[in-house]
């Protein structure tokens, strides 16, 4: 890379004393005091050797768990909290965005929010006059600029406290989460904001738990586990989190491609119908998981004890919970789970469908006589699936990002 | 090539010298909170400002009526004038002490999302007392001149008292602003001091009325002698010089050792907030 660089972290590390043990009230620390075992002070190390670079036009993603310590090294960043040791070098202006509205007062008018805001931000006050109007304009809230924001409805808030941020230019900006807040509508606009930061060549660095928004918008990655770094790479490294994030999520055991759930930790009444027998069947594996490019099936073995109108649905999500896609017993054809008797349901999963991803399926028995749900289990059976093509050396060993990959036929043809 | 680093962050101790000078970069978010505070207190209040002359008008009445109907205090200015001169300075010093020491404490969510050095929070209390003091100026100029008083010369030195007045009630507030994130306990003690404070005070009494014994603790006590002041300016009232210096001599030093632990201590806020 050669590109100059922005921002040089080196060897930062931050530890905090637990809280439990702080001594936050007199007595508290009376009793610190005159205890005479001074070890009782617990210590966790938040950060350990945090290192990397961040090079002029780069916008870096920093994935990873709960608790891998992306928001800690965003508030040292952003010079909130400070390290124990290390260095930050900033070779530009930069603004941190921990939070949209952040300086915000309800009882002050949008006008005065902005000052306030901006002069937070360490915007002069020249500054932010030269960018009101764009900051107004861009917001859209017009004429409502003079009323108090208590007044305002969440999407006019959220609107003019984004803009307030991103009209402000800066050559760093430091974002944590923020482009999760707000409707769907306003993280668009999020969204084509910061690939317009992107675009104009300013540098950016997002913590973020959306693997999604990190893998389109950023083109490196710092993957974070128990305060360290350990991967840096490109929006494939995502992938890698996904194989140390998800496995535990899902409860897989190593080595294991699928988990089917022990309905028996789910009991439900069955003195009208039982689940008698369940899993996948007809798949095939590759070295990295199901194999996307056949076609499997779910089954279940059900019987009821009474005459019950039931309907079977499989929800099919994402690791992340999206839901992708619903399908149901109660199909055209007219074939009925109604009558006592015992039941064998086959889903015919058809090859091509899903992505290199993991996958969750939530069952769930439906009375269609009164709408009403009987039976619920989410994470049913837990998939990890993998395209044969994306295995190293084959003939098309490309990643097709979204949350599905059915194959979709080209024609190409001279004209 | 070297290039220019913009902004360096170190673990580590930072001078106070260094640290007041970005406060001072910082002086227009002292401005920016005065402001905000004033206009949130006094948002959609239709007297708006003198709400401020509401607390120590209650205060003149009742020492007033105190002093003059049930004990007969005399003296030989009107009460009414001594009474608030007293008022108006243990009012902006309280005024300090009260909002500068829990200003941390309640901006917590801006402290945690945005950084600014933080002791322009306490910093802009002075700017918000600053204004309730000026109209309490204005009551007491016109009770000046109602009772026939005249204003002296002195009033020169005014400005000087009025910093006296913030000194003494910033050293507490900054203070208690950077110990009440550890201690939260002294959030609770803060109105019990201010309210236990004012009896050690000579606010509605004369100092002639302490026994000689006692009078020692006016030697240690710079808010009295903020009121002293006040009272050789307006009323034309004795003052002690040495008295004076030697508690202005405990504010400076109670003021710099707070800046100085506020500064040590401000790097920590974010995390035991």
């Amino acid at each position: 890379m050669d590109a100059e660089i922005m921002l040089e972290v080196k060897n930062v590390s931050k530890g905090f004393r637990l809280r439990e043990n702080r001594a936050d009230s007199f007595k508290s620390m009376l009793s610190q005091f005159f205890s005479s075992n001074k070890n009782d002070v617990q210590h966790f190390q938040a950060l350990t050797n945090v290192s990397f670079n961040l090079h002029k036009g780069e916008a870096l993603g920093i994935i990873g768990k709960n608790g891998a310590g992306k928001s800690t090294l965003l508030r040292i960043l952003s010079g909130i909290s400070e390290p124990d040791t290390g260095e930050i070098n900033f070779y530009g202006k930069v603004v941190s965005i921990l939070d949209i509205g952040a300086g915000f007062h309800p009882e002050l008018t949008g006008r005065e929010n902005i000052y306030l805001s901006a002069s937070l931000y360490k915007f002069t006050r020249k500054k932010i006059e030269e960018r009101f109007a764009e900051i107004v304009d861009f917001s859209g809230i017009g004429k409502f600029i003079d009323e108090p924001v208590k007044n305002y409805s969440s999407g006019m808030y959220l609107r003019l406290a984004f803009s307030v941020i991103t009209c402000l230019d800066a050559e760093i900006y430091l974002i944590d989460e923020v482009v999760n807040v707000g409707d769907a509508n306003f993280q668009m606009k999020c969204k084509a904001k910061i690939e317009e930061l992107i675009a104009a060549g300013k540098t950016l660095l997002i913590a973020s738990h959306n693997m999604n928004e990190i893998s389109i918008l950023c083109n490196r990655v710092i993957l974070m586990e128990y305060g360290q770094v350990i991967e840096t790479g490109g929006p494939d490294i995502i992938q890698k989190y996904m194989t140390i994030a998800l496995p535990q999520f899902f409860n897989f055991k190593a080595d294991e491609f699928f988990h089917i759930k022990d309905l028996s930790e789910s009991p439900f009444d069955q003195s009208r119908l039982s689940i008698n027998n369940y899993g996948i069947k007809d798949y095939i594996v590759n070295a990295e998981g199901i194999s996307t490019n056949h076609p499997f099936a779910v089954f279940l073995d059900i019987e009821l004890k009474e005459r019950l109108n039931t309907e079977l649905r499989l929800k099919f999500y994402d690791a992340t919970g999206a839901l992708i896609f619903t399908c149901t017993s109660w199909q055209d054809d007219g074939v009925r789970i109604e009558e006592t008797g015992k039941y064998h349901l086959e889903f015919k999963i058809p090859a091509n469908l899903f992505n290199t991803r993991f996958y969750s399926v939530e069952l769930r028995i439906v009375n269609r006589d009164f709408q009403t749900l009987m039976f619920k289990a989410d994470k049913f059976i837990s998939l990890k699936m993998s395209d044969d093509n994306l295995i190293p050396g084959h003939i098309r060993e490309v990643t097709l990002q979204g949350l599905i990959k059915p194959l979709i036929p080209v024609v190409i043809t001279p004209y | 090539m070297e290039r220019q680093i913009y902004k360096s962050i170190r673990g580590g101790r930072q001078s106070l010298l260094g640290y007041l000078k970005s406060v001072y970069e910082a002086r227009n978010l002292v401005w920016s909170f005065a402001v905000r505070d004033l206009k949130i207190q006094y948002a959609q209040t239709y007297l708006g400002l003198f709400w401020s002359l509401v607390q120590p008008l209650t205060g003149l009445i009742i020492f007033n009526f105190f002093f003059q109907r049930v004990i007969h205090l005399k003296l030989q200015v009107p009460y009414a004038v001594f009474a608030f001169t007293g008022i108006m300075g243990w009012f902006y010093f309280t005024a300090l002490v009260g909002q500068a020491g829990t200003s941390l404490m309640n901006n917590q969510a801006l402290i945690k999302k945005i950084q600014f050095p933080r002791l322009v929070l306490p910093l802009s209390k002075a700017l918000v007392g600053l204004v309730e003091f000026s109209i309490s100026l204005m009551l007491l100029l016109i009770m000046l001149l109602v009772f026939g008083m005249g204003i002296s010369y002195k009033i020169i030195f005014l400005p000087l008292v009025v910093i006296a007045n913030v000194i003494t009630g910033l050293s507490v507030g900054i203070w208690l602003s950077a110990l009440t994130i550890r201690f939260r306990d002294l959030h609770h003690l803060i109105p019990y001091l201010i309210g236990f404070g004012i009896w050690l005070t000579p606010v509605f009494y004369p100092t002639t009325m302490v026994p000689e014994a006692y009078k020692w603790i006016y030697y240690l006590h710079p808010v009295a002698n903020v009121i002293a002041l006040y009272r050789w300016i307006f009323i034309g009232l004795p003052i002690d010089a040495l008295q004076v210096a030697c508690s202005f001599g405990v504010a400076v030093l109670v003021f710099i050792s707070g800046l100085y632990f506020f500064v040590r201590n401000e790097k920590f806020v974010a995390d035991y907030l």
